[in-house]
């Protein structure tokens, strides 16, 4: 494994230097995924609140 | 877990069960920053936030499936990121803590084909959205601006008749896939 390791990072630039250029894209991306995030939580929440309102008229 | 809690680098190493040289690695290549005290010369030695302990566990499972650093440090980019941006909305998140929730949604990385990272990210049970895809041969240094163009695909199911695509982000040949929050919950630190 370190064979490999050592081989595949030949030449590789530091990470925090190569994604400059694509930067605002992985920044993006990480927006939207916020934004689902919030989405898929606040949608857990309201099932949580519909089923405690369901088992409580039961 | 305190979402303020720390760790040296030490410590991680012996909880993920790895040799030290390994962090030090991703660190040095500029994957994960430590977010208390980075290395600054002889006898300084970094302190790791919660955040950066499963930064450093999703770099390790990535590295093991042989994904370039320039790629591992990309996915690192947009997770930190992620946690900033929820952080607006919600000013305690933390990642770590967040993803090791009961009910958390299920964060994945998925790389289609060799070519291209994409996350997904959906509750349990259903079908997850997915956000990219980043070309990885674009992450070099020389690479041209992005130009506001983003793939959208929503999952159309999962073909497995060998004349589909793969995955929901429709793979032609192959793809590896990592659940963030799978990483986050196997997280040794409680």
């Amino acid at each position: 494994m370190s064979i490999m390791l050592a081989a595949g990072e030949q030449g590789v630039v530091g990470a925090e230097e190569a994604d400059l250029a694509l930067r605002p894209l992985l920044d993006h991306i990480a927006v939207e995924l916020a934004q689902e995030y919030i989405r898929l939580m606040e949608a857990a929440a309201d099932n949580d609140a519909a089923a405690s309102l369901s088992v409580a008229d039961a | 877990m305190a979402g303020d809690e720390s760790f040296t680098l030490s410590e991680i190493a012996r909880r993920l069960d790895v040799p030290q040289h390994r962090l030090i690695h991703l660190c040095e290549k500029g994957v994960v920053v430590p977010d208390v005290h980075d290395a600054a010369g002889r006898g300084s030695s970094r302190v790791f936030s919660s955040r950066n302990f499963l930064e450093l566990a999703v770099a390790l499972r990535l590295r093991d499936m042989m994904l370039p650093v320039v790629a591992v440090g990309a996915i690192v980019h947009v997770l930190r990121a992620f946690e900033a941006q929820l952080q607006q909305d919600l000013p305690h998140f933390a990642l770590a803590d967040g993803l090791r929730k009961d009910r958390a949604p299920d964060l994945r990385v998925i790389i289609s084909d060799g070519q291209r990272i994409y996350f997904s990210l959906g509750a349990a049970g259903k079908d997850p959205k997915l956000f990219g895809g980043i070309p990885m041969d674009q992450l070099e240094g020389d690479a041209p601006a992005w130009d506001g163009q983003i793939d959208v695909v929503r999952f159309r199911g999962n073909a497995r008749n060998g004349v589909g695509r793969l995955g929901p982000e429709h793979s032609h040949y192959g793809r590896l896939e990592l659940s963030v929050t799978a990483v986050a919950r196997a997280l040794p630190i409680e």
